[in-house]
């Protein structure tokens, strides 16, 4: 099993305004992405807590929220404690910060998903989108996609709003994670009968490296084919047995 | 399509109040009883401003999306905001976050998280103080809030149309504001024309109406002129103030009456919006 991640900010942002998170280890079988939401604070360091602690949880089952979401939270909140901050900041602090999230499990023969918002995940077999995941039209994405908070909401309400997803897979497959700007471009070039896991393959063979997909993103955005927001990209290969 | 530019850093849009600080303001206002008017208006914008401060602010500072500037008319017209803001016109909006007039610390119950409430200790920031005084010279405002809406367009041609958002009793006494108030909503940036909001601030203890879609029912000729002199939201406005629980169709306008416009704040698109980011 092989993967990469790029990423790239926002255009008129600088690298360290980049909110969106991406973690991955292939020894586990466990990859994450996720989304800092623009209008809350601290959230570049959320997505990052989020993401990081998907891929180091323990093996086996799945975990229930209430179990590893209150001792994280405790962990943002200690990051930023004792800081002089003015009235903006603490309120924003207050608020708490908010991400999406998206995690993907590879297991053997098989392999599951979990999603709260619209970063997602697209399964892909022999040039064909098997499955994508949990958005699967263009036009359903918003600015108000379900969030992960820092402090809320309970673990319990998290829970309801995460979507599940498993399947099977097979050597050769390739699953592509995404935060939402370049997820909404790939489910509208699918809609209109193009093929855009080839532009993404073609990174992968030609082992681009980040300012090689700083300049396809940059192509795209400067086409008015991709909204302008922090871009997030994963590609796992199942190439040999996982 | 109008009404879809970016609202970024180098594409900036603007947020311009016309604060009615008039004689009539000192009289009891209808939304909340114990309080005048002037009050009223006072913790209407202080409201607003705190808002388009938190929307802008990340953990590094405030990102000046909005500029923001406030028109007081009443026995002067001119540039509202006191303290280190004194005299300036529309100015970026991270200088309004740092440089309130004061800061203070007040308490309220908020989320623990874990489904209860703890009394949490604030910072609530103060701009304005209420006051009344003088006659209601609103069409005068219309016309100073029309040439800095004007120089801000010239500066960012392509920018999100600004918004002029006037919070009054309605009773001009310059004569009839219709005519400015169709002057400011005829000028247009590149991505549509300036949106002009009313907050009607009444003595009548009336239920509070947001965004009213006619004139019929509306409880006064104030309240009417001001409907009539208020912009209709475009489809994209539409959407998002149905997004956020309001009722709107094709002829709802951005009228209010003795209620506040702070929704407007949340209407605005800066990105991912936080579950619970304005309050």
């Amino acid at each position: 099993m092989h993967w990469r991640a790029w990423s790239l900010p926002k255009k008129g942002h600088r690298p360290d305004e980049y909110e969106d998170a991406a973690a991955g280890d292939a020894r586990r079988g466990r990859f994450a992405v996720a989304d800092g939401a623009s209008e809350s604070s601290f959230a570049a360091l959320w997505a990052w807590l989020l993401a990081c602690e998907f891929v180091r949880a323990p093996l086996g089952g799945k975990r229930p929220w209430s179990a590893w979401l209150p001792p994280l939270r405790e962990h943002w909140a200690q990051e930023l404690v004792g800081r002089e901050l003015p009235w903006y900041a603490e309120e924003k602090l207050q608020l708490g910060a908010f991400a999406t999230l998206l995690g993907l499990v590879v297991g053997k023969a098989r392999w599951r998903a979990v999603a709260v918002g619209d970063s997602c995940l697209f399964h892909l077999r022999t040039g064909r989108l098997l499955r994508a995941f949990p958005v699967s039209r263009s036009e359903d994405f918003g600015n108000t996609p379900g969030l992960v908070g820092s402090r809320t909401p309970p673990p319990q309400e998290v829970e309801q709003h995460q979507t599940r997803a498993q399947g099977k897979w097979q050597p050769n497959d390739r699953f592509l994670l995404m935060t939402d700007a370049l997820a909404q471009w790939f489910l509208r070039q699918s809609e209109e009968g193009h093929k855009p896991w080839e532009a993404v393959g073609g990174l992968l063979d030609e082992a681009a490296d980040d300012a090689d997909f700083a300049s396809w993103v940059e192509g795209l955005r400067e086409r008015e084919a991709l909204r302008n927001d922090d871009v997030t990209l994963v590609a796992v290969d199942l190439s040999v047995e996982a | 399509m109008s009404y879809a530019a970016e609202i970024s850093r180098t594409n900036p849009t603007c947020f311009l109040f016309l604060v009615d600080q008039s004689g009539s303001m000192a009289k009891p206002f209808g939304g909340e009883a114990g309080k005048i008017k002037a009050q009223g208006v006072a913790d209407a914008i202080n409201r607003l401003l705190q808002n388009l401060v938190l929307k802008c602010a990340k953990s590094d500072g405030i990102r000046d999306y909005f500029y923001v500037g406030v028109i007081g008319y009443g026995a002067r017209v001119g540039p509202g905001f006191g303290g280190a803001l004194a005299d300036r016109g529309l100015v970026p909006v991270s200088e309004i976050a740092n440089k309130p007039l004061r800061v203070e610390q007040r308490t309220r119950k908020a989320d623990d998280g874990a489904g209860g409430l703890v009394d949490q200790k604030f910072k609530f920031p103060v701009w304005f103080e209420p006051t009344a005084d003088g006659k209601t010279p609103m069409c005068k405002a219309m016309n100073v809030a029309t040439q800095a809406v004007f120089q801000f367009i010239k500066r960012f041609p392509g920018c999100y149309p600004p918004m002029v958002l006037n919070i009054t009793d309605g009773m001009a006494t310059d004569g009839n504001p219709e005519a400015a108030a169709a002057g400011i909503r005829s000028l247009p940036s590149q991505d549509g024309n300036v949106l002009l909001f009313n907050a009607h601030l009444s003595s009548r203890a009336e239920r509070p109406i947001e965004f009213a879609d006619k004139e019929q029912g509306l409880p006064d000729d104030f309240a009417r002129l001001l409907f009539r002199m208020s912009s209709v939201l475009p489809p994209p406005l539409q959407a998002a103030a149905r997004s956020e629980g309001f009722k709107t169709g094709p002829a709802t306008r951005g009228f209010v009456f003795n209620a506040d416009l702070v929704s407007v704040v949340r209407f605005m698109d800066i990105g991912t919006k936080a579950a619970s980011g304005v309050r």
